[in-house]
Parts: structure tokens; sequence; C-alpha cells
């Protein structure tokens, strides 16, 4: 697979990783990950509710084909909390890998980095490949790959909040000193976002609120989906230095002398 | 016997296996993750798993999340 990308021990096609929150309907979710060409789909947990028993999401996800659910802890308040909903998420789904996120307070959604290593460390001993949704911070990052995380997530701005790339210049020194994948999460709105994270070396984005809550979820999700192939052939391909001033792209000085007229 | 079933009061009417109780919730065995009185169940237990009186049982399903 050309350019596959690598996370533990498998490789995907896709860079672009989609959330399943919010949509308006299973159908739209069906539709939106089919539209984004999503190999990597992340799903909360939630007790059974004997009133609604047919919303469950595995069965229409399953039905998509080359999807590989990615369990999220969302709900932990703390490392055992986050442990046991990691474990509950890999008996529904049989997926090694866990979106690892701990975030107590509901108002800015940050994720505890300390409560966030403690989880990360014990996941990896029980044998997931645990992807910790974390602080755009490089020092964290670092440490989280040396306990063995399958990548990190650090996120552009708030859960939810569309603020796209707010912690930018963290992001790229992220990017710069990981040996493991960096996959931005949380906060993206727009594809161009997506894909100025790619064009700097992102490993992958994940995406939920910028495609559930678009007018057109399956439109959004395409859109995402190219801009995040777009920023990544980018990247292969290696952007131009930049210049502090003009250089031309066409002949000039003696070469374009005709222009002023005969003889001059 | 009555379980607590996710934080209910469940009568349970058979012999207290995990099939039991999920047929009674019609719930399929493969989507669903399973703790008893706060420890995780690994499928691989299931059928050994005997539920007793007052039993908390929590039955987890996958939800819509980012």
């Amino acid at each position: 697979m050309d350019d596959a990308f690598r996370l533990g021990d498998r490789t995907f096609r896709s860079r672009l990783l989609l959330g399943t929150g919010k949509f308006s309907s299973v159908e739209a979710m069906v539709r939106a990950v089919r539209a984004s060409g999503a190999s990597l789909v992340t799903v909360a947990l939630r007790r059974f509710n004997r009133e609604r028993p047919d919303d469950d999401l595995c069965a229409p996800l399953a039905q998509i084909g080359g999807v590989t659910l990615v369990p999220n802890t969302s709900g932990a308040m703390n490392a055992r909390e986050a442990v046991r909903a990691a474990l509950l998420g890999r008996e529904i789904t049989g997926s090694p890998f866990v979106k690892l996120e701990i975030h107590p307070n509901p108002h800015h959604l940050l994720p505890d980095p300390i409560e966030t290593f403690e989880a990360a460390g014990l996941l990896v001993k029980e044998g997931f490949f645990v992807l910790p949704y974390m602080p755009a911070d490089p020092v964290l990052a670092r440490r989280l790959e040396d306990i063995g995380c399958a990548a990190v997530m650090p996120l552009g701005s708030a859960i939810g909040s569309g603020q796209g790339l707010a912690t930018l210049s963290m992001l790229q020194v992220m990017i710069r000193d990981a040996g493991i994948p960096v996959i931005v999460d949380a906060g993206l709105r727009s594809p161009s976002e997506a894909a100025a994270v790619m064009e700097m070396g992102g490993g992958a984005v994940l995406v939920n609120s910028a495609i559930a809550a678009a007018e057109n979820p399956a439109l959004m999700a395409g859109a995402f989906a190219m801009a995040v192939e777009a920023g990544r052939q980018a990247w292969r391909a290696g952007l131009m230095p930049r210049s502090e001033t003009a250089v031309a792209t066409s002949p000039a000085g003696p070469l374009t002398a005709f222009l002023a007229g005969a003889g001059s | 016997m009555n379980l607590i079933v996710n934080g209910a009061p469940h009568p349970h009417s058979g012999g207290g296996s995990i099939a039991e109780l999920l047929a009674e919730h019609r719930l399929a065995p493969a989507m669903t993750a399973i703790m008893i009185n706060g420890e995780v169940v690994r499928r691989s237990q299931w059928e050994a798993v005997r539920l007793s009186e007052g039993d908390a049982v929590e039955l987890i399903v996958a939800a819509a999340g980012g």
C-alpha cells in the first residue's frame, strides 16, 4: 500500500478519522462515513436502553466494510474509569485501538494530562494500541511515546468549538519531534485546516463536529477527505522554500528590453 | 432473582446465565459488554458466570461519539 497510514500493527488507506457523534440520524452518519472513506471510526459507550434497543451503532457501521472501530473512553473522569471504559470498548468492538480521553471539566473539555498519562501506561500494558487525546504539549507527547502509545492526538482547539488550529505552533513542534503519528483531533472546522495539518507532516486528522454539524454532512465528509489527501500529497512533494522577497518566475531585465521599443 | 441492571431493578426469571440475561433484553451478545459489580467480565468468561441475587449488572453498547 503506497503511503499507507501505519498505526499500531495495522496499515490504513485513509488519514481521515471520523467521529460518529452529533449526527442527526444513524443514516446520516453512515452516509458521511462512506463519503469520508475513513478507515478508522470512533464510537463511544453507553448503557443499553430498553426503550431504544435499535439505536446500536455497531451493526450499521459493520455493514460499511473496511472500517475499524476505535472505541473512546469519553465520560471517564480519571485513569481508573478510563481503563474500565477501554476494557468495555474492546469487549464490544473487538478492536485493539482505544481513543483514550479523560476530560473531567464539561466547560472546556480539556484533557487531564496526569490521568491520561497514567491510564495510557496501564492500557499499553493491557495490550491496547493507545491513542491518547491530549493537550498540544510536545513534552507530554514525548512521554506518551516513550511509554508505548501508538499515536498522540493533540487538540487543534477545544472539542466541538470549530476554532481551528489554535495550537498551531505547538503542533508543529510535536510533529517535528514525534516518532509516532500525530493525529490532530478536536476543534477543526474547515477542510483547509485539515489540509494544513497534513501539509506540515501530521499523521492524520480526526474530524467529527465539522462534518456532523455541516449543512450537508456527506458532502463535507468528501471535502475533508480530499483536503486530507491534498495536504498529504503536498507534504510528500515538499513545499518550496519561503522567501522574504519576490522571486520572478518570468524572464526579466535585458531579456525583456524589447518591450521598451527598438534600440533601447 | 432480583438483579440491578443498568441502575434499575430487574427481576430475572432464568438461571442466572449471561446468555439468559441478554436474551431477556433482546441484546446481541456480539455487540454487548458486561460489568458485574464493577468488574468487566470478558467474553471468554461469560459461560462460566452465574449471577447472584442482588448483583449489579451493567449492559454496555456502542453509542455515537467522537
